[in-house]
């Protein structure tokens, strides 16, 4: 009996201590939820003071006749996120959950405004996750991205996750999330870089079933400077930025071997380190040294590249056109006037007590930076069980 | 129920009024008279008599069926009114010593001098001979009912391993041990139980290897037992458990000798009712009742992922119905997108909320269960698949029920299968309602109390003053690694459970 009372007494204790203000905390039943999956953030174009909150679900009802599905956009303005997501709730007929979204997209306006001012509630809200990737909306916004690239056929996550995917074999974007960003915005010492999309019209596109108005794609890399959007890295600066920082797990080359021909070299494996050279206690020079593995994906001339002559000028030419991305990659940083590949915190785990002397001049000190490349370049697979077809040389 | 009977006895002891013995009511002297006045409105009780030398009469006295007519007719009656020495006897007390001493063939005889011994004879199996000018009778051993036959084990089949099972005949089930453990250190001590039914009961185990202070609590637990009839094990259970109202068992049951030979050999202790065709093992943990027969005999690897999964199992089955009610109803966000998606969709247009749909179809598969074994074989089945399979996807296409919790209770339902002791997987379905009916409340915290208290309460649990939970805390957790999570290789298993302290700790050597 004593046992029972103890016993008795201590759960009234640990349900009394739930936190909540009733006895028992509340549930909720998960069809009660809209299950929002991309949220977007945008200066709202009427009232620049305000904020524009755009949320995207999809509502997929199971039936005989193989169900229905539903896209639901929804948007709404106000002088902050917290409120104009909580005005949005008000509007639904579910209660608009923001647990599952995946996706935060922040448009041009508002990240050239003030890119914490529209991210801080995501620091904060105990509902979003911190898993959530971040796109910056390059030339648009993110209310006419989300409006305009969704069908029931095709989904805008979709697209975005065929965006991370195709990163892992392109090297043309990256997987951020918002942990990763707060990180980012929290150094001291550079630039955030956030992958940015962009809506495309639609070309070439033979897909079965309702189209979209439009298409999405990968946009390079936002550069978020001072908390205000400096400008994008582009073109071939984004492979090489993603060298530099040490992303890229593969990508094609294409490179002209000795026969004039084209021929695709496949990024299999690559390691990126960084050496700070000091005179004394002062920078001299960053080295930036990639080591880089590829396979001969394809050849279009009919001669035998897998000859020592031939094999060295394609790892040559792989090694310059690596090098020529990271040059473009350290130029526009410079051109920016920030560190954007976190140059400064290797720098000051390599050298701590050299780094306490130059991390006050850093900014300075960044732009006339001497930042070399080195590339070690290995073709090491060729895949070449016999001579290519229409070989007719010596075996 | 224990409780009470010992509160009832002591209050007819306080008040002097205990009831009387059903042997106190039969004392007094050996009269085939007396016999007859018992007995003879019994119709399966012969009472006839033998002529022995023309002049002197013995009554014959037996249960029908109980005995072999043949050797009664051959062994005993023969040789009583065909033997010389016999007819030559000058009293009727030389007559009983020659008999005594072998003139009548049959080995297993017995001078009873008390009618209460008489009747106990008589009604196990022996046939009587009694004399009433001396006041004695010579019983004869000669049972000859029927029994089953010794066959494979229904409940523990294994595939490498013995065929052979326990029948409802004790001494038949003795023999087997007996014959498995040809060691003069196998001790099968035996007693009577049940004032009524006089139900013998063994108690069995390997001398200098059993802990002594544990067989002498076995058998003082089992001599304290005063009570009518032994009408099931689980009588005898309750009297032998400590933790009355603990849902867990305490005591494994075995209808395999092997398995029984087994425990014996570790340094358990074993009890053999007659009637049943089960062995009662004690004392045990927590691990014996997530051990299978046939551990032993694969290749340690496979029984140690095998161990491993019935573990995992035994989780699954009682925690992933709460589970699923906490997480679904109190932390969505713990849910991935895309599964929570298909949820929601799957629950799109059901009417009841997730706790009930989970009790609703917990209870239809208890209700499925007991369904099944209660019909014959083959109709059992055809409700289980009428119940899994066209109700479930009835009431899936009639959006009464969410196919994501049919799809819960079904791999919950199965993993509970998975563990071999029916009694053990018995516990796991009553504690998932339990933890479910805790989730309904607080979701995930109410659960983790639930699971806290369910862990208190095993580590209060013991058994013969070994804990419940012993093979995880004993040996300083080694036990875990020897034969519980993993059944380690048998050159590597030197020593005996630590935990049930053995005579003698050494295996082998």
């Amino acid at each position: 009996m004593k046992k029972i009372t103890i016993i008795s007494l201590v759960l009234l204790l640990c349900l009394s201590l739930t936190g909540c203000k009733s006895f028992f905390p509340k549930g909720k039943e998960m069809e009660k939820y809209d299950a929002v999956t991309v949220m977007g953030i945008d200066r709202s174009e009427a009232e620049p003071s305000r904020v524009e909150v755009t949320l995207l679900s999809k509502v997929e009802k199971s039936g005989d006749g193989g169900g229905s599905v539903t896209i639901k956009t929804s948007s709404e303005s106000a002088p902050t996120v917290f409120e104009a997501q909580r005005n949005l709730r008000t509007k639904e007929e579910k209660v608009t959950y923001l647990g599952y979204v995946d996706y935060l997209l922040i448009g041009e306006g508002a990240a050239a405004d003030d890119f914490t001012k529209y991210f801080d509630f995501f620091v904060r809200d105990h509902e979003t996750r911190l898993s959530p990737r971040v796109y910056v909306v390059k030339g648009g916004t993110a209310k006419e991205l989300i409006e305009t690239t969704s069908s029931t056929k095709i989904f805008l996550t979709d697209q975005l996750a065929n965006i991370i995917n195709g990163a892992e074999i392109l090297g043309n974007s990256s997987d951020t999330k918002i942990i990763d960003t707060i990180n980012q915005l929290d150094g001291k010492t550079g630039a955030a870089v956030i992958p940015a999309i962009k809506s495309k019209e639609l070309e070439n596109q033979k897909r079965s079933g309702e189209m979209a108005e439009k298409d999405v794609a990968p946009a390079g890399f936002a550069v978020i400077k001072d908390f205000r959007l400096a400008g994008y890295f582009d073109g071939s600066a984004v492979l090489g930025y993603d060298f530099l920082t040490d992303k890229v797990k593969s990508c094609p080359i294409s490179v002209r071997d000795i026969s004039g021909a084209c021929t695709a070299l496949e990024v299999v494996n690559t390691k990126t380190d960084v050496e700070a050279k000091f005179e004394g206690d002062a920078l001299k020079k960053v080295l930036y040294r990639v080591t880089v593995t590829s396979a001969l994906a394809e050849q279009q001339s009919r001669e035998r590249l897998t000859t020592e002559e031939g094999l060295t000028d394609l790892e040559r030419k792989q090694a310059e056109y690596i090098q020529s991305v990271m040059t473009d990659a350290i130029k526009e940083s410079k051109n920016f006037g920030t560190d954007c590949f976190a140059l400064a915190e290797k720098i000051k785990l390599q050298h701590p007590v050299k780094w306490e002397k130059i991390k006050d001049s850093w900014d300075k000190l960044y732009p006339g930076l001497e930042i070399d490349t080195e590339v070690v370049s290995t073709v090491a697979r060729s895949y070449e069980i016999n001579q290519p077809n229409g070989y007719k040389g010596e075996d | 129920m224990f409780g009470k009977n010992e509160k009832n006895a002591q209050k007819e002891t306080e008040t002097g009024e205990k009831t009387e013995k059903p042997e106190e009511k039969v004392a007094g002297d050996v009269s085939s008279e007396a016999m007859k006045q018992k007995l003879s409105s019994s119709a399966d009780v012969v009472f006839s008599e033998a002529l022995i030398d023309g002049s002197r009469k013995a009554a014959v006295i037996f249960v029908d069926g109980m005995v072999n007519s043949d050797m009664v007719d051959n062994f005993v009656i023969k040789p009583l009114i065909q033997e010389a020495a016999l007819g030559s006897a000058g009293t009727e007390a030389e007559l009983i010593d020659r008999i005594l001493l072998g003139t009548v063939y049959h080995c297993q005889r017995k001078l009873r001098e008390k009618l209460t011994d008489c009747y106990g004879d008589l009604l196990s199996g022996s046939v009587l001979l009694v004399f009433d000018d001396s006041k004695k009778a010579v019983s004869f051993e000669i049972k000859g009912f029927e029994k089953r036959a010794i066959a494979e084990s229904t409940n523990e089949s294994v595939l490498k391993g013995s065929k052979e099972s326990f029948i409802e005949v004790i001494r038949i089930n003795t023999a087997l041990i007996r014959r498995r453990l040809q060691t003069p250190d196998l001790i099968v001590g035996q007693m009577k139980l049940g004032r009524r039914s006089n139900t013998t009961v063994a108690v069995i185990y390997l001398g200098g290897i059993a802990n002594t202070s544990t067989v002498e609590e076995v058998k003082k637990r089992l001599g304290k037992i005063d009570i009518d009839g032994i009408a099931s094990v689980g009588t005898l259970e309750s009297f032998l458990i400590e933790s009355k109202f603990s849902l867990f068992p305490q005591v494994l049951y075995t209808e395999r000798t092997d398995k029984f030979c087994a425990n014996l050999l570790e340094g358990r202790v074993g009890i053999l009712i007659d009637g049943f065709p089960l062995a009662m093992i004690v004392p045990v943990d927590i691990n014996a009742f997530m051990q299978a027969p046939e551990d032993y005999s694969q290749n340690f690897i496979f029984s140690s992922l095998y161990r491993l999964l019935r573990y995992v199992c035994m989780l699954t089955a009682m925690v992933l119905p709460a589970f699923y009610v906490s997480v679904t109803t109190f932390h969505p966000e713990m849910i991935p997108t895309t599964l929570a998606g298909a949820i929601i969709q799957s629950k799109e247009g059901v009417p009841f909320p997730s706790y009930f749909e989970v009790i609703l179809m917990l209870l239809a598969f208890e209700v499925l269960l007991e369904a099944g074994m209660r019909l014959p074989k083959s109709v059992g089945q055809a409700v289980s698949i009428v119940g899994a399979l066209v109700v479930g996807q009835a009431a899936i296409t009639a959006k009464i029920l969410s196919p994501g919790v049919v799809i819960v209770i079904a791999v919950a339902g199965i993993s509970g299968f998975v563990i071999p002791s029916q009694d053990f997987s018995n516990t796991i379905r009553v504690l998932r309602l339990l933890l479910v009916l805790c989730a309904i409340t607080s979701g995930l915290y109410g659960m983790s109390i639930g699971l806290i208290l369910i862990l208190y309460h095993l580590c209060d649990v013991t058994v013969f003053g070994v804990p419940y939970l012993s093979p995880f805390v004993s040996e300083e957790g080694k036990g875990i690694l020897n034969d519980t999570l993993i059944r380690a290789p048998w050159r590597k298993m030197k020593k005996r459970p630590a935990d049930i302290n053995p005579e003698d700790p050494v295996r082998q050597r």
